[in-house]
C-alpha cells in the first residue's frame, strides 16, 4: 500500500501468539524454541502497540491524499485475505468491467461528495485522506483453500468487500448503504470514536446506518416519507423470508424464518435490549433502537432526512465521548434539536416523541 | 484418529459467531452424539492444527463489522475457551473456524451477560 507501513495491514494482529504461551515457551529448555519465542515477545509486543497507537490515534494510520481532496484507490485482493491486494483503479481513472471495482470505487466517491457538501468534511479524517478499499477479498474454507467472504468490513484503515457465496449473499459492494456505512466507521474513529462493545458499540454501529441510508437517499434524491429505510438490500439473493439486511423503520421485520438467516434479532424498544455478549454485546443488535428513532424523527420531520435530523445527527456524532450510551445520544440530540434557528420549532418536540417511543 | 473398534474418544465444541456486516448469530454444537466418523477425524485434525490449546480471549480495537467467535473445545484433557474476532483469531485455527461456521445454523441471540 503506498505510504502505509504494515501496520495499516490486517495480517500482524491474526498471527500473535498469546503473551502468556510466549512467556511460557520463553523459557523453555530447548534453545531453537526460547529463540523463537523471544523473537515472538518483541514482535507481538510491536503488534500490540501498533493496535493501541490506531485505536487511540487514527490520524496516524491515514494515508494523505496527494492534493488533500477526494483520492480512491481500489485494489482487487483476488480472492485471498491478504489486504489491500494488488491497486486496480486509482483517481480519475477509467471504469474497468468489473462491477465490485468500479461500484467501490463510485459509492466512495458519492460518500465523499455527500459529506464534503453537506457538511464541509474532507473525507473520512476532515484533512483529505485517502479512501482505500478492496474488493474480492476471500477467506479459507476448512479445507485451508479459499472462497468469497461474506462479509464487507472496516479494519481501522480501510474498506474490504467479500463477494458472498452466491446463496445468500451477493457482493457487498452492490448496496451504495453498504459502503457508505463503512466509510462512515471511518469517519468516526476520527470523531467520537465509539468504544465498539455494548451500547457505545450501538451506537457506533447505528451511526453507520444513519449516514449509509443517508447517502443513499441523497444520491437518489428520496424524501423520508418515500424511502424504504432497508440497509443492505442489493447485498442479500432475493428469498420472501428476506427483504434487506436490517430495516430502519421497522427493527427486527427485515427477515423471518429464514432458513439461513433466521429471524431479524433486532430489538425496537428499551424493554427488548439485548444484554449479552455475542456480537460485543450487541452492537448490530441495539442499534435497531436508535435506528426506528431515526427513521421516526425523519418522517415526522418530513422531506428530505438529510436537511435536519442528518444535521443533528452529524453534530451528535462529532459531540458524543467514545463510552457514550444511548441515555447520553437521546439528550445531546435534544439539546442539539432545541436550537430553533437551525432547526425550527418542532425538531426538540418530534426528537423527545420519538427516544420516548422506544423507551428513552 | 480414531481407536480401534471406530470408537471415538469423547468431544464436545460448543460454537457461535455473531456480528459481522450483517450481525448473524449462528451457533453449533458437535459431539460424539452428532458427529459421524469422517466428521471426528476432520475435527481432530482441525483441532490439532488449530494451536488452540489454551483458553484465550480478545478483540480487535480498530476492526469493526468483523465476525466475533466463541468456541469452547472439551476434550478427555481439559476445556479450552476461546473468544476472538476474524482480527485475533490465530491464523493456524481459521479452517477450524470455517468447519465450525459452516455447520452452525441461526439461534436467537444468547442470553450469556457482557462481562465488563
Amino acid at each position: 500500500m503506498p505510504g502505509c507501513s504494515n501496520a495499516c495491514h490486517r495480517l500482524p494482529i491474526q498471527c500473535i501468539v498469546p503473551p502468556y504461551m510466549l512467556d511460557r515457551l520463553s523459557r523453555s529448555p530447548n534453545a531453537k524454541v526460547r529463540d523463537r519465542a523471544i523473537a515472538g515477545i518483541s514482535k507481538s509486543a510491536a503488534v500490540r502497540a501498533v493496535r493501541a497507537f490506531a485505536r487511540d490515534m487514527p490520524g496516524m494510520m491515514a494515508v494523505p491524499s496527494p492534493a488533500a481532496t477526494k483520492n480512491r484507490l481500489v485494489y482487487d485482493a483476488k480472492g485471498k485475505d491478504t489486504l489491500p491486494g494488488k491497486l486496480v483503479r486509482s483517481e480519475g481513472q477509467k471504469k474497468l468491467t468489473d462491477a465490485a471495482v468500479n461500484e467501490a470505487y463510485d459509492f466512495a466517491g458519492d460518500t465523499y461528495d455527500f459529506y464534503r457538501e453537506l457538511f464541509d468534511r474532507n473525507s473520512l479524517d476532515n484533512s483529505g485522506m485517502t479512501l482505500i478499499s478492496s474488493v474480492h477479498v476471500g477467506e479459507p474454507n476448512a479445507s485451508g483453500t479459499f472462497q468469497p467472504m461474506d462479509n464487507a468490513f472496516w479494519d481501522g484503515a480501510q474498506m474490504a468487500y467479500g463477494d458472498g457465496d452466491g446463496q445468500v449473499f451477493e457482493r457487498f459492494t452492490r448496496s451504495l448503504d453498504v459502503v457508505a456505512h463503512e466509510l462512515t466507521h471511518g469517519v468516526q474513529s476520527f470523531t467520537s470514536n465509539l468504544i465498539y462493545r455494548g451500547q457505545s458499540g450501538a451506537l457506533n454501529e447505528h451511526f453507520s446506518d444513519v449516514f449509509g441510508i443517508l447517502v443513499r437517499q441523497w444520491k437518489l434524491g428520496e424524501k423520508a416519507e418515500q424511502a424504504s429505510w432497508l440497509i443492505g438490500a442489493e447485498v442479500l439473493v432475493p428469498a420472501k423470508t428476506r427483504r434487506a439486511i436490517r430495516d430502519m423503520e421497522n427493527p427486527g421485520t427485515a427477515y423471518a424464518d429464514d432458513p439461513d438467516l433466521g429471524t431479524d434479532p433486532q430489538p425496537s424498544h428499551m424493554k427488548s435490549l439485548y444484554a449479552g455478549a455475542a456480537d460485543n454485546g450487541g452492537v448490530h443488535l441495539n442499534s435497531g433502537i436508535p435506528n426506528r428513532v431515526f427513521a421516526l424523527v425523519a418522517r415526522e420531520l418530513g422531506g428530505f432526512a438529510w436537511e435536519i435530523a442528518g444535521r443533528i445527527w452529524y453534530d451528535a456524532m462529532l459531540q458524543l465521548s467514545s463510552r457514550s450510551q444511548f441515555a447520553d445520544m437521546a439528550a445531546i440530540t435534544l439539546q442539539i434539536a432545541a436550537d430553533e434557528k437551525r432547526f425550527g420549532k418542532e425538531s426538540k418536540k418530534i426528537v423527545a416523541a420519538a427516544w420516548k417511543k422506544v423507551g428513552l | 484418529m480414531a481407536e480401534q473398534g471406530g470408537k471415538m474418544p469423547s468431544i464436545r465444541i460448543d460454537f457461535t459467531q455473531s456480528g459481522g456486516f450483517a450481525g448473524l448469530v449462528k451457533s453449533c454444537t458437535l459431539d460424539n452424539t452428532t458427529l459421524d466418523q469422517a466428521d471426528w477425524a476432520d475435527i481432530e485434525r482441525l483441532i490439532d492444527s488449530s494451536g488452540l490449546t489454551e483458553s484465550l480471549a480478545g478483540m480487535s480495537a480498530t476492526g469493526r463489522d468483523r465476525r466475533c467467535y466463541t468456541l469452547s473445545i472439551s476434550r478427555g484433557d481439559g476445556v479450552v475457551v476461546v473468544e476472538c474476532d476474524d482480527d485475533s483469531i490465530p491464523a493456524a485455527a481459521r479452517p477450524l473456524v470455517a468447519f465450525l461456521t459452516a455447520r452452525a445454523r441461526p439461534v436467537p441471540p444468547p442470553a450469556t451477560r457482557l462481562s465488563p
